[in-house]
């Protein structure tokens, strides 16, 4: 995978095929201690501990029509190649958590990548899960919660604006990050 | 169960178009991007941004957007697949933002299927 945010995309439709109902996502980097740490916590229907120990094997996966699972794989080859990890702690029927950290300052760490256009495509296409996003970056903090949206009550081209609406605040918030790591 | 009149048969009819409209209600035409990890890496997020763009630009509400998981097709991917009204689900492979666009202006508002990026005209099942 490319970058962070088509991880965090694809992270996510796991959660969405375990049927989860709330899906949280935390990002925190944290510049003075040279660490990016991606959270994503779900109340989907979770793993078992045969299942566990395998979520990492490429060739592990409970999709039918397909041989192999290589999303988890790659976040792990990502996180390693940037001296970090992926840490999972699933609970049948209560959900699952993955925790992916990086080094920041690694030459192989991968890019943040859009973020907003993540977001914008997840939330979008799910308009029956709830989605919260915090961002923190050293003092800063970005907030995005589908709550606010009423999706219920909305039709998808008013859905959208909304999204769009808070997702503009997101991309400012990048670019000072971006700005700020990376000095462009 | 007496003759039917006249009254009775306009009663069916109206009641079958409130079933229409509520159907259109929930949307009338349906798109699924395959947001697989295969899928993802090939560029399955900016496909999806792309109908969503239309969306908002041809201010079309009766549209739903999904995503479903792998396909098994990973050489193939992006692929989207497009439910309009009654017609079978058309499934459309290799796309690109100028494919989706084109499939956007004909399939999914007006019901003209592009054959060129289809892969099989069907009702298979989708994941
Ligand atoms: N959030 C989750 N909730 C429940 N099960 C999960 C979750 N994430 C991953 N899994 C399990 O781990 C397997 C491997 O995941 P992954 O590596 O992403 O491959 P794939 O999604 O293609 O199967 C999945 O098939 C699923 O059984
Ligand atoms: S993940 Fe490769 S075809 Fe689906
Ligand atoms: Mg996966």
């Amino acid at each position: 995978m490319e970058d962070l945010s088509l991880h965090i995309l694809d992270i996510v439709e796991n959660s969405i095929k375990a049927n989860a109902k709330n899906i949280e996502i935390k990002i925190l980097i944290d510049k003075k201690n040279d660490i990016i740490k991606v959270t994503i916590k779900d109340d989907g229907k979770g793993m078992t501990e045969d299942e566990l120990k395998i979520a990492f094997d490429p060739f592990y996966t409970s999709g039918k029509n397909k041989k192999t699972g290589l999303g988890l794989s790659l976040l792990r080859d990502s996180a390693l190649k940037a001296e970090g990890n992926v840490d999972i702690v699933s609970e049948i029927n209560k959900g699952t958590e993955i925790q992916a950290y990086f080094k920041i300052s690694h030459p192989d760490m991968i890019p943040l990548g859009d973020l907003s256009k993540t977001m914008l495509v997840m939330v979008a296409a799910n308009r029956d899960k709830q989605f919260r996003l915090s961002h923190i970056y050293n003092g800063l903090e970005f907030n995005f919660d589908t709550a606010e949206f009423k999706a219920h009550k909305t039709d998808i081209v008013s859905y959208l604006k909304q999204i769009k609406d808070k997702l503009e605040e997101y991309k400012n918030f990048l670019e000072i990050i971006k700005g700020d790591l990376y000095g462009i | 169960m007496g003759k039917l009149k006249i009254e009775d048969l306009d009663k069916i009819a109206e009641s079958a178009r409130k079933k229409i409209s509520l159907r259109e209600g929930a949307g009338k035409v349906k798109i699924t991007v395959h947001m697989g990890t295969c899928g993802i890496a090939a560029g399955a997020r900016n496909i999806m941004a792309t109908f969503l763009n239309e969306i908002e630009m041809h201010n079309a509400k009766d549209i739903i957007v999904v995503t479903s998981g792998c396909a098994g097709l990973c050489s193939k991917e992006p692929m989207a697949t497009i439910e309009y009204e009654n017609q079978a689900p058309v499934k459309y492979i290799e796309l690109n933002e100028e494919k989706a666009k084109k499939i956007f202006d004909e399939h999914v508002l007006h019901g003209k299927i592009v054959p060129e990026y289809a892969l099989s005209i069907g009702s298979e099942r989708i994941q």
